[in-house]
Parts: structure tokens; C-alpha cells; sequence
């Protein structure tokens, strides 16, 4: 019997509605505004969907939800027409991080097999800190920032998806938990920033191996597929420099590759030998001073796109600048794709942001011998 | 005759419902330039006056009785019980697609499953796919999933020069697309399996040979396989199906792949195609085949069924240099194939086996008696088969056109195309079809060539 | 029917039992070697009687074009003419050895000359090579004549060949395969090729561009000139995947859109059986410039003093042998006979029908399943066979179609349109049968929305209910005896 961790931050997207850009640390005075709380309808139009195909499938998987008291969950659990459900915390009517974090502790104590939660990204930054990397999680979308990977791209979708990852029909895969920098956003700085990677139900890269043979494969393999390409490039260009950007997918392939690559940082790469790791922006210029042939390899980050944003200090507009546009690799799963059907940079220089722009497309590494045009955001 | 069923009113309803007043609307978005080409081909004909064309058109060939031919060099004349046509004109099976939709497909994976079953015994290996297009693709994929095995490592596929000049040729077009993968060993025509052997290295994916071998000889195959596996490489060998109704099978002997064409079971020659390519390898191997794999599962109630299974195994083929892309293979074939094998069983199996074997060393000893003309001359002492090489005293074509102009038969196979040291060397095939008569009148038509 | 509860010839077999007798050897016996012999070649052992009940008990639980509308999209599946087996297996045809010297079977080199004539002048070409096996295997060879010809011009740094997303699967593979990396091509909204993307992507590494056209939407490509030209302005060439030339033989020539190389499927366009997978044929055709490099042998057809003869040759600059022999004969034999009979107004005659047909079908379905290129198609096309809300998905509704006696359409494929259901009718289908689907298909609908556990549970109706496909891939029982896990 699958047992579920349901939790709903219950200010999620109040900001949005009311000019603030995000709800972190500024609810009161979004209530202020006049902002009606707006997360107990998502996550109930959500559960209602996920209750409608639990009735519709001629074997339906019997849940145990774990989750927090009233608006937190229980309510919503409720009026969607679950039985089996267990208060593990019980909040005060107006909550704050401290009960999400409270909540998922107990999830993780009574022990669940998927924590779904209905929140933004604050949220998901919340619960994934403490859940870990290793606890599958399901956002249904409901705050105004929804750049991780974790969130279904609606309610009713994000039911969808749990209905098939419970019938074994998709498996998990590995993806960014990413955050605007909220202080900065609302001063119109964009400055997206990754935070960890987190677990979660994903649609598979579907693959057509032959006419009306479609299978799906496992993220971690086309990974693979992706190192061996890079592999094979990084072995034809001896004496170059390959950076290697931040993110999950990147992550994956430096393991593949034997690099013990942190998500986070820039690793350096030369003669297939790891000559850097976790290096800073002062760094990574000095290695540009010995290195003239150099690339950079980036995959999108979340679920928006974004191959460059402010968040990341290493990668500053003079690292970018010297390293040359021409010279960027972009890899993604086509699965990661299919999910982001743009591209985005935002490197805080305009006039380099303008020269991604107009280059229209760009290829990404989608696999062994397989690349795929891409569009960019204008 | 088109088979086009509308009725004028049928497609004048039809034209409507769309929304268009002409056929011609359909097809505005083709360029106007190149829209409705005449085509230049001759004016249709009735069903009526096909037939007769075709049978006049058939008959521009010369007639070939199966029991006068000699020729064999990797398509044979056998004998294909009546069972395997009645199968074959099932038209649920014929007008079948793939089996993807395995609820209304079941009779065509259990005959697959079972075609499996069947080769795996036969050569003695682990895992069979569901076919190829023929002998010779089959052993090009056999010579990739080596080079995928190697992964990038090792890039050479030694190829004895004792197989057949077709399959090296069809291996050699098949790695143009494959990076730094060389072919050595077949140079030499002349060279035997020990100075193959003196080939094998740590660059080395695979060692191919053909046993019995192109020339119908049997190969010394003892500890083989622990020298090619010593040398970290694949052991693949090309064999005739019918040979191991009587032979010890490859797999016996270690082979890690055994590929081969299945004409010679229950499948017409018909001017070379279609054929069956067999491919068959151990467990270890089966996420790097090609072509389909049907495996047995069970139902939504608990009953056995059978579906196409590990289809996601092409991802992991193409990861490495090496890769597939194999759709439509040899279905039907492959149902030909099981149905002779079923009807024969293991007694008719090796009933046929032992006829070609004794049929051919009767038919080599009276031609050896002849004056001028030597059997097996390069490997005298090499047991052979069903096939066995004739040197003559003149050339093959004149020889063989004596044959056909006096006596009607179709001679052997002219060694001379391939190797120009085998000039006056005749390829010559015995079967189960070919009657003491038909042999001794072989003989006789050969003796007068020489005079 | 109640299940497949038939026995396999294994399980069959019984010790001492044969179907067949042969005759006694005529010759005198030679010993047999001493040592290589085996004592049993482990083959099941049964009655004639046992093997014929036997596989017409399995042909039973099988379903073909002759057993019901199969709107397979992108196979084509339309009617194959009877005569053409009983012309198939005509002695002087089925008989005749490959290597049999060419003056004895001028007829067969006859046929498959004027084959490659009318390929040729079907599809606009300078050239057909008949050999390739089938049509993946038409792309491998196209795709290594594109190589060939860019090497032999000195130009080594053409690696690369543009794919649009919405191509057959075997396209990558092949291009793989051939030694090249597949770059992909979005597609616009109109379902047409980005134009745009093909702009940015040319430039002296681009090999060449498989485009199959039209294109598996069923759409005509709108901007083909287009993209023609801009392939060709950079270098690179234009293969075209045949598969869906059912839609143009005549049409329109893929060679007077600006094709250099373009394989045919025999068993789609000119209606050679399936065979339940095989045995295609997949002939190449290639403009004068890549005319050369096609495999071999060909046929060619000399007249001289001696009188007129044909020969098999090999082309000058050939990439080699694709297969032995020359091609699936047996294949070719059934398209020729099928062009034959046809002519020029019976192959436009078939292709208006089949878009005809398919049209029909659009418009009918576009109300109880979303079309998301609704405009007029080719041959096929393609509709979202998920309704919302019910989590019945496009497998369900296939699934159920079976239960309504109709072969599903394609699932899943092309990989752009989510939940896609590809479907062709084919010009050999009526309208009664054309209705009788569109009712079924309304049902469909209606029932997902009343019932839809009786759809997710289809079918119901067939020999076995829904198979568990991952307990096959998770324990590999692969013949009748391994019962082994898998590595």
C-alpha cells in the first residue's frame, strides 16, 4: 500500500496575484494587499483529478496519506474524498517554513514512499532540504516562482503523472530544485540559483525504435549515451579546455566520464584529465589565460530553460565573454527537453544575451550521435 | 484494374463531407510545377492478361528441374514439404503487419517463439532473434554486436577467406559507416584457420568463420574458441542449418554467435530472395541483438502469451560505435523455417544431413575418377559435406554450358568470379533432390567436356 | 475464444513420431566422419496431421488485412492482390538459382530491369538498385551513397544529417549507423519543417536531410522547395524515406522536388504482403549524380551485334553489396505484377483514394478526438487519442478497437503529437468499412467518458486479454526452455 506525504503551503502564489513577485518572507504584507489564499484550490482540483483516476482504473492502488492539519492538507485530503488519512503534525492557523519543515520531518519518520506537495519553488527549496535527495517529490504548481523541475505543469497533469508513476508506467528521474533570488527579483534582477537535486515521477524519453514501436528509456542511460558523446569530443580536441557547468545533467554525464562532479560547481577538463573542481570566477579566468581553445558544457536548469541566469558568480559576462558564445555545449535529455521547449539566458550582460538571442537555434547534445536543434527565448 | 472499391456516389459523399468539390483540391498543397506527372509505363492490363504475361515472362527463363541442378554457393535446392506453402498462404499470417498489437497477434509470436526454440537447439546456443533479412546481414550485425561488445576497444574483425564471398562483401559495405573497423584475414584466399589464428590480437573484435566453409569442407574447430577467447575477442561462425541435422553445433564448439542463411529450410530459391538470416548468440549478448526477440509472459487473467520484448535495447546498442537499425525483418521466412523444421523433425532432419553427405561424396568420387579432373585439390584430406570443389580440365563456362546445351543440367558455381587462382574450379552442390541418376548423367556430361 | 491455451510443438512432441519420409539413399554409403557428429539435433518430433492443426490453430488467433481493416499509419496496409502469390510462386520464378549464368534467366533479369525503369520514372530518377532488404535498410544504403559521394569529391567534413522531429525512428538509427550524427529539426506550427531551423542548421558540415514527405503528420511539406534549396546551396543532398510514397506515386516525383536518393517500400506502396514483418524490399533510387555509388549488382540491358541481352553489373563507383544476390526477388515479382496491372491512372488512381480515404476519416473523427493539424492531409493522419479526465489514454482506445474487430492505428508515433493515433486507411477500403470504424472509434469516446474502466480493462474480446510486457523484458523467457534471469 503506497503511503503518501501530502503537504500544502497554504500562501503559495498569494504574492503573484498581488505585484509581489513570491510570497517568501512578505505574506503579511501580501494579505495586506488583499491576496486570497489560493494553494487549497490547486491542490484540491489536483487531488480531485488523481481521486477521479484512481476510480477509473480497473485496479486501483489503495493510499495512505500522512499529512498536516486543516489548510495544511487534511482539509483538502478530505474534500477530495480520501479516507485513509493520518494527521502526523498539526500547525497553527497561521503557519510558517518552521511547519513544513516540521511536517516532512514526521513524513520522514512514520516513513513514505512520495512526499506530494502544493506550493512554488520556496516550497519545494523547504521540503527538499529536508527530505534529502533521495525522496521522491511531486509539486503541484501553485506559487508564483515554478522554476524546479519537481512541479507538474498543471494540477490536473500533475495528477496524471502520479497516477502513472504509481501504476509503475514512469519511473523517477533526477532534476533541479532552483529558486529566484526573491529580493532581486522584485528589484528586476533575475537571478536564478540552484539549490540541490531532488527525485521525482518524470515522463520518460520516449524512443521509436522501429514504426509503431515506441519504448521508453531510463534518464540514467541516455545520460550515459550523452557522456560518451562528450567523451569522444573531449578525446578529439587534446589541449582544449572543457568547463563543466552546473546542474543534474551535467552532474551525470562528469560521472559518467569518472569526474566526481558537484552539482553546483565548475569543473575543468583537459586531455580527458580533471584539472580543476569547484573553481571560482578568478580561477576559471586564469585557466582561460593558458587555455586559448576552450568550452563550456551547460544543460538547461529546472524547468524553465535557463542555460545561463545572474545566480551563478562563476559564470560571470567577462567568464562568458572570454570563453565565447561559439564555444558553449549544450546537453539535455530529450526528456528534459520536451519540458522546456526554450532556451533562456539571462547573463546580466544585455549585449550577450542579445548575441544568444539572435542566433535563433541552438544544438543540443541529445544523445550518442544525436543532437537536436533547439529554440531560443527571445 | 485497380482494387479501388468506390462507387461514383460513394465518392462524390465522401468528396462533400470533406468539403472539396474535385480530387484534385486534395492535392494544392504539391507544387503546381510537378503535379501529375505522366508517367511513362506501359497501359495496365487485366488480371487475365497479367497472368499470361507473367508466365511468358517466366519462361524466358530456362527451366530449372531442381533434381538436374548442381549449383549451390549459398542457395540450394531442397526439398520443402507440402506443410510449409499451406502455412505460408495463410492469409492471417501473410497480410500481417509486426506483432505489436500482441491480443490479435498471438498465432504469429508463439510460431516465432517456437522458430526460436528451435534454432537455439539446432545450434546449439542460448538465444535466438526473430530473423534477419539473410545469411549475410545477419553475419554484418553479428560483426557489429562484436565491435559493440568491444566497445570501442578492439576495431578489427578477422574474416576467413573460406567464407562466402557475398557475406564478406555485404560485412565490408555494412562497416563503411562504422568508425576505424577494419576486415583482415581474407587477403589470402589461401589462408587456413591456423594462420588466422596469427591474426588475433588485442585489436581484435572477433574472429568469422564458415563451418562447413564456403568450398562445403568441415573446419578443424578443436580449441578454437579458447584461442579466440584468450584473445579477448568473439568466436562467430556462419554455418548451413541443414549440415547440423548431422554435425556437432557450433555452440558445442564455443561459438558466441552463429549466424547462417535459413533458405535451405522449406524456403524456395527464387532467384536469391527473400531469404532468412538466422542469428543466434548466448544470454550474455542479448541486450546487443538486433531484430525482434518474442518472449513468453502471461496475461492480464494468468494465461501464457507471447509478446516482442527488450525493445529498449536499441538505446543501449547505440551507445557504443556500433548500432542497428533493423525494422522489417524475415517474418514470414522465419514461419517457413519453423514449419519445416517441425515437419521434419529430428529423423527427417537427419535424414536429409546424411543423403547430401553420402549423395555428394558418391557424386565427388565418380567425378574424381574422371581423367583430368581433381576433388577438393587445395584440402584433399578436409572432411566435406554437401558441396566440394571440382578443378577442371577447361573453363567453367564451357563446361557448364555442355551441361545445360546436351544434357540440361545447371553445372556448379565458377570459383573464378571470386579468385582468380581458382580459375577452372567449379563449386558443385549434391542435395537430397538429386537422384543417383541424375548424378551419373552429371558424370557423363563431365566426362565428355574433358574430351 | 478463450485463450491461447495451444500447446507448443514441443509440448507436441512425441519420441518416434515424423511427419515426413524421405527416400532411402540411392548411392552407396560413404562412412560418416569418426569425430564432429552429433547424436540428436533436438527438434520436436510430430504428424504431419499435428503440424498442419497446429499452425492453423495459431494462424486463427492472428489478424491480417485480409481479416479486417488494419489502419496501420505508416505501413500502409492495404489489400494484396491474390495473383500475385499465385504469380510469385510460378516455378520458373520461384526456382531459379542466383547464380545461375544471366543467359538463362534473361527472364528474370528482364523483369527486374523494367522494375528498375519504372521505379526510376515513378519516383523521378536516374537510377534504382533493387538489392536493399527492406526499408531501414534502403536509409542505411542512401545514407552510405551519401557518404560515398561526399568522400569521393575530397569533402570529409560533412558529418552531419538533418532529421525533423517528426521522422520515422529508423532515421537516427540509420544515420548512426552510417556513421553520421543526427542533428533534429523542429517542427512549426502548421507541422511543416522550421524553416527557420534549417537556415540556422546549413552549412558545409551538413551531409544531407532525410525528409519523408509527406511527412508522418500526413501533411505535405509546405516549404519543400525551400528546404530543397537550402540543403543544396550549402552541400549537402536530399534523401527522401519512401515510406509514405502512397500517398505520391502519381502525384508528384520526389526526384522533381529536388531528391537525390530515396528509398521505395515494396510492401507498402506496391502492396508486396507484410509477411507479419517481413520479408519487405526496400529498392534505392538516386539522380545522375549519386547514380553510381548505388549497390550492386544492377541490372543492365545491352544490345549488340549478338542481340539484346540483359547482365548484372556493378555500378562504377558502388558502395558494394547491401545483401546477397540480388535483392528479394520474390518481392519484386509481386510489384512488378502490381504496376503492371495498374499503370500511370491506376497509381494515381490509388494514391487520390488513399487521401481520399484518409480525409474522410478526419473529418469524421475531429469531433470526438482532437486533430492538432486539422487541415487537408495526405494519406494519414495523425489525432490525440487521450480524453481528458478519464485517464484513458491512446493505448485504451487501441486496445478497445480490438474488441470492435479493427486492427488499432499506430500509437504513440510521431513522438510530437502527445497520445498520437496515426491512422491510414489505405484506397482499398470502402465506405461502409470506413463508417463502420468512424461508429466505433464515437463509441470509443462515448464509453471512456461512462465507463472508462471498461476501456482501460480492453480488450475483452480477443485471444488473450492485456500482456505483461514487463514481466517478459524482467525474466527473458526467450525459447521454450529458458526459464533463466536476465543478465
Amino acid at each position: 500500500m503506497p503511503r503518501i506525504g501530502f503537504f500544502i503551503n497554504p500562501i503559495a502564489g498569494m504574492g503573484g496575484r498581488v505585484g509581489l513577485k513570491g510570497t517568501d518572507g512578505v505574506a503579511a504584507e501580501a494579505v495586506r494587499r488583499g491576496a486570497e489564499p489560493m494553494a487549497n484550490a490547486r491542490a484540491l482540483e489536483a487531488l480531485r483529478g488523481f481521486k477521479r483516476l484512481l476510480d477509473n482504473s480497473p485496479n486501483p492502488p489503495a493510499i495512505e496519506w500522512l499529512t498536516a492539519s486543516g489548510t495544511m492538507g487534511r482539509k483538502a485530503l478530505q474534500a477530495a474524498g480520501f479516507a485513509l488519512v493520518e494527521t502526523v503534525h498539526t500547525a497553527p492557523a497561521e503557519s510558517t517554513a518552521q511547519d513544513t519543515k516540521a511536517a516532512v520531518e514526521k513524513f520522514l519518520t512514520a516513513g513514505v514512499d512520495l512526499i506530494l506537495f502544493c506550493g512554488g519553488d520556496g516550497t519545494a527549496r523547504d521540503i527538499c532540504a529536508i527530505a534529502g535527495e533521495a525522496m521522491p517529490v511531486l509539486g503541484i504548481p501553485a506559487g508564483v516562482k515554478m522554476y524546479s523541475g519537481v512541479f507538474g505543469v498543471t494540477p490536473a497533469h500533475t495528477a496524471d503523472i502520479l497516477m502513472r508513476y504509481l501504476a509503475g508506467e514512469i519511473g523517477l528521474a533526477r532534476v533541479e530544485i532552483v529558486d529566484l533570488d526573491e529580493d532581486k527579483y522584485r528589484g528586476d534582477e533575475w537571478a536564478v540559483r540552484l539549490y540541490m537535486s531532488a527525485l521525482t515521477p518524470f515522463e520518460p524519453t520516449y524512443l521509436q525504435s522501429a514504426k509503431a514501436l515506441i519504448s521508453s528509456a531510463d534518464e540514467e542511460a541516455i545520460k550515459d549515451d550523452i557522456a560518451e558523446q562528450l567523451r569522444e569530443d573531449i578525446a578529439a580536441e587534446p589541449g582544449t579546455l572543457f568547463l563543466l557547468g552546473p546542474g543534474s545533467t551535467v552532474q551525470a554525464v562528469g560521472r559518467a566520464l569518472a569526474i566526481d562532479k558537484t552539482l553546483l560547481g565548475i569543473d575543468a577538463v583537459a586531455d580527458s584529465k580533471v584539472i580543476g573542481k569547484d573553481l571560482a570566477e578568478q580561477q576559471i579566468l586564469e585557466l582561460l589565460d593558458r587555455y586559448p581553445e576552450r568550452k563550456l558544457v551547460l544543460s538547461p536548469i529546472g524547468a524553465q530553460g535557463f542555460l545561463l541566469g545572474r545566480g551563478n558568480q562563476p559564470l560571470s559576462p567577462a567568464v562568458i565573454r572570454c570563453i565565447g558564445a561559439d564555444n558553449i555545449i549544450v546537453l539535455s535529455t530529450p526528456a528534459k527537453l520536451a519540458r522546456t521547449p526554450l532556451l533562456r539566458f539571462d547573463t546580466g550582460d544585455a549585449a550577450l544575451d542579445a548575441d544568444m538571442i539572435s542566433r535563433k537555434f541552438l544544438p543540443v547534445i541529445v544523445g550518442y550521435h544525436r543532437a537536436r536543434l533547439v529554440k531560443v527565448a527571445a | 484494374m485497380s482494387y479501388v472499391p468506390h462507387t461514383e456516389r460513394e465518392r462524390s459523399e465522401m468528396l462533400a463531407a470533406i468539403g472539396v468539390a474535385r480530387m484534385e483540391e486534395l492535392f494544392a498543397a504539391v507544387p503546381a510545377g510537378v503535379r501529375f506527372p505522366d508517367l511513362k509505363l506501359p497501359p495496365p492490363v487485366s488480371e487475365l492478361d497479367l497472368l499470361r504475361e507473367m508466365q511468358a515472362l517466366a519462361c524466358r527463363n530456362a527451366a530449372v528441374e531442381p533434381t538436374l541442378s548442381f549449383l549451390g554457393a549459398g542457395t540450394y535446392h531442397h526439398f520443402r514439404p507440402a506443410t510449409v506453402d499451406y502455412v505460408l498462404s495463410r492469409g492471417e499470417f501473410y497480410t500481417a503487419y509486426t506483432q505489436y498489437q500482441p491480443e490479435v497477434s498471438q498465432g504469429f509470436l508463439q510460431a516465432l517463439f517456437e522458430y526460436q526454440s528451435m534454432i537455439c537447439r539446432l545450434t546449439g546456443m542460448e538465444v535466438s532473434n526473430a530473423s534477419h533479412y539473410d545469411g549475410a546481414t545477419a553475419l554484418a550485425e553479428a560483426a557489429l554486436l562484436a565491435l559493440n561488445v568491444a566497445a570501442g576497444k578492439r576495431h578489427k574483425i578477422v574474416l576467413s577467406p573460406a567464407v562466402h564471398p557475398q557475406y564478406r562483401a555485404v560485412v565490408k559495405t555494412y562497416l563503411r559507416g562504422t568508425h576505424a573497423a577494419t576486415v583482415v584475414g581474407d587477403e589470402d584466399g589461401a589462408a587456413d584457420i591456423d594462420q588466422l589464428k596469427g591474426l588475433l590480437d588485442q585489436d581484435t573484435a572477433a574472429l568469422v568463420i564458415q563451418n562447413p566453409n564456403f568450398f562445403g569442407q568441415c573446419e578443424s574447430v578443436k580449441g578454437l574458441a579458447e584461442v579466440v577467447h584468450r584473445a579477448g575477442a568473439l568466436f562467430i561462425v556462419v554455418t548451413d542449418p541443414i549440415s547440423l541435422g548431422l554435425f556437432e553445433p557450433p555452440g558445442t564448439y564455443g561459438a558466441d554467435v552463429v549466424v547462417a542463411d535459413g533458405q535451405a529450410l522449406g524456403i524456395a530459391p527464387s532467384f536469391g530472395g527473400p531469404h532468412l538470416g538466422i542469428f543466434a548468440a548466448r544470454m550474455m549478448q542479448v541486450r546487443r541483438l538486433s531484430g525482434h526477440l518474442v518472449g513468453e509472459t502471461i496475461d492480464a487473467d494468468g494465461r501464457r502469451g507471447y509478446v516482442l520484448t527488450l525493445a529498449t535495447r536499441e538505446q543501449h546498442i547505440r551507445r557504443a560505435k556500433a548500432t542497428s537499425n533493423i525494422c522489417t525483418n524475415s517474418a514470414l521466412c522465419a514461419l517457413a523455417a519453423a514449419t519445416y523444421l517441425a515437419t521434419m523433425g529430428k529423423r527427417g532432419l537427419r535424414q536429409v544431413a546424411e543423403l547430401c553427405f553420402h549423395k555428394s561424396h558418391y557424386a565427388a568420387a565418380e567425378i574424381g575418377k574422371l581423367k583430368g579432373f581433381a576433388i577438393n585439390p587445395q584440402a584433399p584430406a578436409k572432411p566435406f559435406f554437401k558441396e566440394f570443389v571440382v578443378r577442371l580440365p577447361v573453363p567453367c563456362a564451357e563446361a557448364n554450358a555442355h551441361l545445360r546445351e546436351q544434357h540440361g543440367i545447371i553445372g556448379g558455381y565458377d570459383l573464378g568470379r571470386d579468385d582468380a587462382n581458382l580459375k577452372n574450379h567449379m563449386l558443385m552442390a549434391v542435395t537430397e533432390v538429386n537422384t543417383r541418376a541424375s548424378i551419373d548423367r552429371l558424370v557423363t556430361a563431365l566426362g565428355e567436356v574433358a574430351k | 475464444m478463450t485463450g491461447n491455451k495451444i500447446p507448443t510443438v514441443y509440448e507436441l512432441s512425441v519420441p518416434d513420431r515424423h511427419g515426413v519420409d524421405l527416400p532411402a539413399p540411392d548411392v552407396p554409403q560413404t562412412a560418416l566422419p569418426t569425430e564432429g557428429l552429433r547424436a540428436d539435433c533436438d527438434l520436436p518430433e510430430l504428424s504431419q496431421l499435428d503440424v498442419v492443426r497446429h499452425y492453423l490453430a495459431l494462424s486463427q488467433l492472428n489478424f491480417g488485412v485480409d481479416s479486417g481493416f488494419y489502419p496501420l499509419g505508416s505501413c500502409t496496409m492495404k489489400f494484396n492482390p491474390k495473383v500475385n502469390e499465385q504469380i510469385a510462386r510460378l516455378p520458373g520464378f520461384a526456382e531459379a538459382h542466383p547464380l545461375q549464368e544471366s543467359e538463362t534467366v534473361q527472364g528474370n533479369l528482364a523483369l527486374m530491369f523494367e522494375l528498375q525503369q519504372w521505379l526510376a520514372e515513378i519516383g523521378g530518377f536516374a537510377g534504382v538498385s533493387l538489392q536493399p532488404a527492406a526499408g531501414a535498410h534502403g536509409e542505411f544504403t542512401g545514407l552510405l551513397m551519401t557518404r560515398a559521394y561526399h568522400h569521393a569529391r575530397g569533402d570529409l567534413k560533412r558529418t552531419r544529417i538533418l532529421i525533423p522531429d517528426s521522422a520515422h525512428g529508423t532515421n537516427p538509427a540509420s544515420t548512426t549507423m552510417a556513421g553520421f550524427t543526427a542533428v533534429e529539426l523542429p517542427s512549426d506550427a502548421r507541422g511543416n519543417i522550421d524553416l527557420e531551423a534549417v537556415r540556422v542548421a546549413c552549412d558545409d558540415t551538413v551531409a544531407g536531410i532525410m525528409i519523408t514527405n509527406p511527412n508522418t503528420l500526413g501533411l505535405f511539406e509546405e516549404h519543400i522547395d525551400a528546404v530543397v534549396q537550402l540543403v543544396r546551396a550549402c552541400g549537402g543532398l536530399v534523401y527522401g524515406d519512401g515510406a509514405n510514397m502512397n500517398a505520391l506515386a502519381g502525384i508528384a516525383r520526389p526526384g522533381d522536388l529536388g531528391f537525390d536518393v530515396m528509398h521505395f517500400n515494396l510492401h507498402k506502396t506496391f502492396s508486396t504482403p507484410h509477411g507479419g514483418g517481413g520479408p519487405g524490399s526496400g529498392p534505392v533510387g538516386a539522380s545522375a549524380r549519386l547514380k553510381e555509388f548505388l549497390p550492386g549488382p544492377v541490372v543492365e540491358f545491352t544490345r549488340d551485334a549478338q542481340g539484346a541481352r540483359y547482365d548484372l553489373a556493378m555500378p562504377d563507383k558502388s558502395i558494394g553489396r547491401v545483401a546477397t544476390f540480388s535483392g528479394n526477388f520474390g518481392m519484386l515479382v509481386r510489384a512488378y505484377a502490381y504496376i503492371r496491372q495498374h499503370g500511370t491512372k491506376g497509381l494515381r488512381e490509388n494514391s487520390e483514394h488513399a487521401v481520399l480515404n484518409a480525409n474522410y476519416l478526419r473529418v469524421k473523427l475531429r469531433d470526438a478526438f482532437t486533430v492538432p493539424f486539422d487541415r487537408i492531409n495526405m494519406h494519414e493522419f495523425v489525432c490525440s487519442g487521450a480524453i481528458d479526465g478519464t485517464g484513458v489514454r491512446a493505448l485504451d482506445v487501441s486496445k478497445r478497437l480490438l474488441d470492435y474487430g479493427f486492427h488499432p492505428p499506430t500509437n504513440y508515433f510521431p513522438l510530437i503529437v502527445p497520445e498520437a493515433l496515426m491512422i491510414e486507411p489505405t484506397e482499398t477500403e470502402a465506405k461502409p468499412t470506413l463508417d463502420a470504424f468512424v461508429a466505433a472509434m464515437q463509441a470509443i469516446a462515448k464509453e471512456a467518458r461512462e465507463n472508462p474502466a471498461l476501456v482501460k480493462e480492453a480488450p475483452h474480446q480477443t485471444p488473450v486479454r492485456r500482456l505483461d510486457e514487463v514481466k517478459a523484458a524482467r525474466e527473458l523467457v526467450l525459447t521454450d526452455r529458458a526459464k533463466s534471469e536476465a543478465p
